[in-house]
């Protein structure tokens, strides 16, 4: 099906690809139909884009290829939400906020957004009492691990 | 909005599925327990809009497509580690 995006213009998915996002996420509660576009160049970075209206779409990325030592678990009520079965149908992604550089951008690693991808259902979820933040450095925190993760708060 | 006084060990109903129960308090801290079904998600007001806030920044920080591939190939980025 054809889509009209603010970020893309007008792209062509496949309507098999949406995620439903019930509750749809902090912010944006009424938007709960998305896609995940790829950028054609790979690279680790790809796009959550919203599929009814086309105008709200989010960096993301898989968190893990940043922060190798990055775990949570996923709640039972989360998992009951998402109709989760198997740990092989969970992909994690996280949102990045970019304005200019690479160097400034932060990963939200206390709210990962969690999808299971055989039933095609998404949640971001909050993590409780962790020591991740909203606006954790993308890349500098490769030192702060060597630190001891020193500059883990909540 | 509705205004309640409660004392410890009592409790609120939020519709049929709720409980909200005053467990303790100590100085000037409440301690709530919440009685919830699975489906419904339970955050501290703050942590939930610090998530909503950073959602909003991140929807309205986009640069252009072209320019997010600039900025990944002016930059030193090794995504492999």
């Amino acid at each position: 099906m054809k889509l009209t995006t603010i970020r893309f213009g007008e792209i062509e998915i496949d309507p098999d690809n949406i995620i439903t996002f019930e509750q749809g996420i902090p912010g944006f509660v009424d938007q709960k139909r998305f896609v995940i576009v790829r950028m054609e160049e790979g690279g680790p970075f790809h796009f959550l884009q919203e599929v009814d209206e086309g105008y709200l779409s989010f960096i993301i990325t898989d968190p893990f290829v940043f922060h190798q030592h990055y775990e949570f678990k996923i709640p039972d009520t989360v998992q009951q939400q998402l109709k989760i079965t198997k740990q092989e149908d969970v992909a994690i992604w996280s949102i990045i906020t970019l304005v200019e550089s690479i160097e400034d951008a932060t990963i939200n690693l206390l709210g990962p957004i969690i999808i299971n991808t055989k039933d095609k259902l998404g949640k971001q979820i909050i993590l409780q009492d962790s020591p991740y933040l909203v606006k954790q450095p993308l890349i500098k925190q490769q030192q702060a691990e060597k630190r001891g993760g020193a500059d883990a708060s909540s | 909005m509705l205004v309640l006084s409660r004392k410890v060990g009592e409790s609120i109903m939020i519709g049929n599925n709720i409980e909200l129960i005053v467990l303790g308090v100590e100085g000037d801290a409440v301690k709530l327990g919440l009685d919830a079904p699975k489906e419904i998600s339970l955050y501290r007001k703050e942590i939930y809009l610090s998530i909503q806030q950073a959602n909003e920044e991140a929807a309205k920080s986009h640069p252009v497509h072209s320019k997010i591939n600039e900025i990944l190939r002016n930059s030193k980025l090794n995504g492999d580690k």
